[in-house]
């Protein structure tokens, strides 16, 4: 999962280096269309709906890797 | 309510600024002429400064560039570099149903109704939520502040929108 998620990540923002503790907006330095840009990459690519209240939730890799597995994300 | 002092000043930074967040908002707040002191982020709501009440301010940064928008009133700013993205399936799920209707006519705006939206947004002090698609910065065709709001677009470098949103009308200031 947290290879899906560098792949995403990557594709969208060119940045690299996550690891699960990484910060989308502090170590990251993403602004908030980055995260929504992410998190229509992430829909399209699992075929999922995140409800935008969740979005500002996942603030960090592992928050993100937490929601896919309580939501049972399948990928 | 607006103040007597309809100026909003911008400070702009390069994006690898060493100093910290709350040292460019400090710096920029009293490079601009405002009443400054300490930030104070509390658990809730948006950061200010308990020694300078009237001071207000809004923050954004995109690609080499942050900025800062000082004022005596509540003011939003959002600067954004235009980048290659999804823009039609990123304003179909986030937009207003009328902005993502203007867009397919009118595609090269994209990122200038982003930062309509999130100056809105900051300056309001709801932030990016599930409302953010509940207004619409479309009217009669036309790009245009939403009910109660003022807006402005700046020029700024090649390749970026900006924008800045208050709730009255306002001079903007460039602090070099």
């Amino acid at each position: 999962m947290l290879e899906l998620i560098e792949e995403i990540v990557l594709a969208v923002t060119g940045k690299r280096g996550l690891t699960p503790d990484t910060d989308f907006i502090q170590d990251l330095e993403l602004n908030s269309f980055d995260i929504m840009n992410i998190v229509c990459a992430f829909e399209d690519r699992l075929d999922i709906t995140i409800p935008t209240r969740d979005v500002w939730q996942l603030r960090t890799v592992r928050d993100v890797m937490t929601y896919m597995e309580t939501h049972n994300v399948q990928f | 309510m607006c103040s007597s002092d309809a100026r909003c000043a911008l400070v702009a930074l390069p994006a690898d600024d060493p100093r910290s967040r709350d040292e460019r908002v400090e710096y920029a707040v009293r490079h601009a002429g405002f009443p400054a002191g300490l930030l104070e982020r509390p658990p809730r709501g948006k950061p200010y400064f308990p020694d300078a009440a009237e001071t207000r301010f809004s923050v954004s940064h995109s690609g080499a560039f942050w900025v800062c928008a000082v004022a005596a009133f509540e003011v939003g700013v959002d600067l954004q570099r235009h980048v290659d993205c999804p823009a039609g399936r990123i304003a179909r799920r986030f937009f207003h149903p009328d902005e993502a209707d203007w867009l397919e006519a009118h595609p090269d705006r994209f990122f200038d109704v982003w930062t309509a939206k999130e100056a809105y947004v900051k300056f309001t002090g709801r932030g990016i939520g599930e409302q953010f698609g509940a207004f619409s910065c479309i009217a009669d065709g036309a790009l245009v502040p939403p009910p109660g709001s003022f807006h402005r677009f700046l020029p700024f470098a090649e390749g970026y929108s900006c924008c800045v949103c208050a709730g009255c009308e306002f001079e903007i200031e460039w602090v070099k």
